[in-house]
């Protein structure tokens, strides 16, 4: 077994080596940044968020299973941290405030095409914005950060054809609702 | 193909975890349906779109906490391992059976010595001791790796009496965290011997949202229902909006007229 594996480095952790988890931090606090930021639009929450979620796998290391797989286990613990979240604060109103990418496009030369493209990538954050909870977690985690069929099922408690076609509904469900925007 | 096998191996596409050969079986089942060809182009230009989704990157605050939250951590490990009650517990933890062999032994020679006047006192102090041991051996096993130690500490917990908090709350974060079924349904058995408590009827209720198998929260439902919660009834309506399982959405159902109709 690779030493520096996720599982490998999280046993470590179980063990007391609680130092090796700086390497896993390394490997996916972004990604944990990513699913927070795509499920609140707030940084400073997400960043938060993500503090939550490592603390979690300090207190919860003993649940750590020697058959586990750290992936899913640590999305498992985001999810929940994000579900207390979520619960506490019930909705969130998303922030009218530009995003980087809207800044980025003030400065671009070629104006006209990036307009047009921006109109529609508007239209389909919004219909993100507009999905519940749950369809935009899983888009998120599928999408977004790329997290394997099979790891979202085992999460989820469903069978990975049906993580396939959920994610093939809710993509359809988008792209309608953001063709409506359009209009 | 079927269609639905075909939407499976359209999924893998986008995500490219798919097979060359599938992907020519793909190929061929969309030559024969251009319908279907033009909807899902058009869905792969949707699921192309995201990657101009930029994410803002986190602050360098963000890996100074987690350094300083680390550091923390670790400070105070080291100050509770040199503790006694650690020393102890990391004996029991060793070979427990043998550390409430000679506890007993020890207890019971020590109560045989003593005078009489004394014994319905000794007796009283002798088993709350074991009470003790008890929690101190549950606490410890329900930390260890293998799922059946856990399921026994669990167990363990059913025959204490009295409710204690840090039972409770072990016996409350494994519901919610064990990653091991069987024991989650073990924890929340032992749960219900301590249905009277305020704290634990609130963390059944939490469960419904943190739990996701279908089997937990036909189990959780019933335990709400044996042990009369009605307050529960408002997360039963909302879980049965989002859940997608009718077997759950029938338990749903059944518990929320049971306790309406007390």
């Amino acid at each position: 077994m690779n030493l520096l594996e996720d599982h490998s480095l999280m046993m470590k952790v179980k063990e007391g080596e609680v130092e090796k988890l700086n390497l896993l931090y390394k490997r996916y606090s972004r990604r944990f940044f990513g699913f927070f930021y795509g499920m609140t639009k707030d940084g400073a929450t997400s960043e938060d968020l993500v503090q939550n979620v490592f603390m979690r796998i300090l207190k919860y290391k003993h649940t750590y299973s020697e058959a586990g797989d750290f992936e899913v286990w640590a999305f498992q613990l985001a999810r929940n941290v994000h579900k207390d979240h979520y619960r506490k604060n019930k909705r969130y109103a998303f922030q009218e405030d530009m995003d980087p990418w809207e800044q980025e496009l003030r400065e671009t030369k070629n104006k006209e095409v990036e307009m047009e493209k921006s109109d529609e990538l508007n239209y389909l954050k919004k219909a993100l914005e507009n999905l519940s909870v749950e369809k935009r977690e899983l888009i998120e985690l599928v999408r977004f950060q790329k997290v394997k069929y099979a790891k979202v099922a085992e999460m989820l408690g469903v069978t990975e054809s049906a993580i396939k076609v959920r994610v093939h509904r809710i993509l359809k469900e988008l792209r309608e609702s953001y063709l409506e925007l359009d209009v | 193909m079927k269609k639905e096998k075909a939407l499976e191996l359209w999924q893998d596409k986008l995500t490219g975890e798919i097979s060359h050969s599938d992907e020519k079986a793909l190929e061929t089942f969309l030559e024969d349906n251009p319908n279907i060809r033009t909807e899902w182009k058009e869905l792969e230009h949707t699921w192309m779109l995201f990657d101009d989704i930029k994410r803002p990157e986190p602050s360098a605050q963000m890996d100074a906490r987690f350094e300083g939250m680390l550091a923390a951590w670790q400070t105070s490990t080291e100050r509770r391992s040199s503790s006694f009650s650690t020393v102890i517990s990391a004996w029991v933890s060793r070979s427990w059976q043998v550390g409430l062999a000679s506890l007993v032994l020890g207890l019971f020679i020590g109560w045989w010595m003593l005078p009489s006047q004394n014994q319905s006192q000794n007796i009283s102090r002798l088993s709350s001791e074991i009470q003790d041991m008890k929690k101190l051996m549950m606490l410890t096993l329900i930390e260890r790796p293998k799922a059946q130690e856990r399921i026994r500490a669990v167990n363990m917990a059913s025959e204490i009496p009295s409710a204690d908090e840090k039972v409770i709350e072990a016996l409350i974060t494994t519901l919610n965290m064990d990653d091991n079924l069987n024991v989650r349904l073990a924890s929340l058995e032992a749960l219900l011997n301590y249905g009277n408590v305020p704290e634990v009827r609130s963390a059944l209720i939490d469960a419904l949202e943190v739990q996701e198998s279908a089997i937990m929260l036909v189990a959780i439902a019933d335990a709400l229902v044996i042990i009369q919660e009605k307050s529960s009834v408002e997360a039963m309506e909302q879980l049965k909006e989002t859940i997608e399982d009718d077997l759950v959405k029938d338990k749903l159902d059944e518990s929320i007229k049971s306790l309406t109709s007390i």
